[in-house]
């Protein structure tokens, strides 16, 4: 199972639908996979005593992340950076079990023309530090405000293009991966 | 009114002991400062309509931070990286006015042998983003649990190394708001810093 992270809890986000999108391209590929949005994660665990006792609603995002044989992380920029609350959600799995020899790919999206490059090269930093196995190829969409329409659809057939590759590359990573038991 | 950003929400942290000696470095040089404990942020800002709509209760942490003078951002480090609760409160901060044109300085801490030097990093990049006018004389605390003992009590080395960033970073902003470059603080009239 390939378990794409919506890398963001804002309402109605650009994010969410590139995810959308990923969904449909994975499930072309008969690729089994499910959505992680952070926009449900429960409001609890702003608390700060989560560090110390996840609430009971967390457990099935943790449960989630344990389960996947792949990650695919979509990450908007916020601030030049990834967007805190992805942050704190990394910050809430168990370690090193969640990311340690777990195969993880991105996508970034921005309205500016870095496509979110900042976000992803700072996640990787930090997947890395974790001894995640990073699929090298990262899709970015710049500008992505004038790429999708009203409906959420790419209207630049590249950009698909670009993500359906990844795909398809990132799911042989993960199948490889597995077969030489370099993951968990 | 130099703001210290006590830069986590864990309980009891290391983070915010260590915050309490920057506070005292300031007050040792007659520098007004108080701490910004993110502990304190209320749950509502959580919510994902908190980016369109800021809660009412957010807005007394917005205050201080326009009324900034200075920010001292005290870090530890999580996953190899800022924490989650640092970047989302820097998140749901307003722009540009937050951090454009306002001094800042860094001190981080951590358990292991470097110190946090990445989460400073991370956020060395995300303030010059903003513009910000970074203070390029960082402090480190590796192996924070061997320096703080059991009463909160730092190692001296590790108090002058603090109390010369502070005097150092006193002088910056100063001069920069003398010259113009640094903005000037919003005023504000009955500032309530959230406490405990």
């Amino acid at each position: 199972m390939i378990v794409i992270i919506s890398g963001t809890n804002r309402a109605g986000s650009n994010t969410r639908k590139v995810v959308a999108r990923l969904e449909a391209i994975y499930s072309a590929l008969g690729v089994p996979h499910r959505v992680l949005d952070l926009e449900q994660l429960p409001p609890s665990i702003i608390l700060p005593t989560v560090y110390a006792q996840k609430p009971a609603e967390f457990q099935t995002f943790s449960d989630a992340v344990l389960a996947a044989d792949g990650l695919v992380v979509v990450t908007p920029e916020y601030n030049g950076s990834f967007p805190g609350v992805l942050k704190y959600f990394i910050d809430l799995l168990p370690f090193p079990e969640s990311f340690e020899h777990r195969p993880v790919c991105f996508v970034g999206l921005a309205a500016g023309i870095w496509g979110a490059l900042r976000s992803v090269e700072q996640l990787q930093t930090i997947f890395g530090y974790r001894n995640a196995h990073i699929f090298p190829e990262r899709v970015f969409l710049p500008g992505i405000s004038k790429m999708m329409d009203a409906e959420g659809q790419f209207t630049n057939a590249d950009m698909v293009k670009r993500l359906e590759k990844q795909a398809e590359g990132f799911t042989g990573f993960v199948e490889t991966l597995r077969h030489k038991k370099l993951k968990p | 009114m130099i703001i210290i950003i006590s830069g986590t929400n864990r309980p009891g942290s290391n983070t915010r002991k260590v915050a309490a000696h920057v506070e005292k470095s300031y007050a040792t040089l007659g520098v007004p400062a108080q701490v910004l404990d993110l502990a304190l942020l209320p749950a509502e800002i959580y919510l994902p309509a908190a980016y369109e709509t800021s809660p009412a209760a957010f807005k007394p942490f917005i205050d201080i931070m326009l009324a900034a003078d200075g920010l001292v951002v005290v870090t530890p480090e999580y996953n190899g990286g800022i924490p989650g609760a640092l970047k989302y409160f820097i998140d749901m901060l307003p722009f540009p006015e937050s951090f454009d044109q306002r001094p800042v300085c860094f001190v981080g801490l951590a358990a292991g042998l470097w110190g946090a030097m990445r989460p400073t990093e991370q956020l060395q990049q995300i303030f010059a983003y903003r513009n910000a006018l970074v203070f390029p004389e960082r402090v480190f605390l590796p192996g924070v649990n061997n320096l703080l003992d059991a009463t909160g009590r730092l190692q001296p080395v590790i108090e002058r190394n603090l109390l010369q960033q502070a005097t150092k970073f006193a002088r910056f902003v100063e001069k920069l708001r003398e010259k113009q470059f640094a903005r000037t603080p919003k005023a504000a009239e009955a500032l309530i810093l959230p406490t405990l």
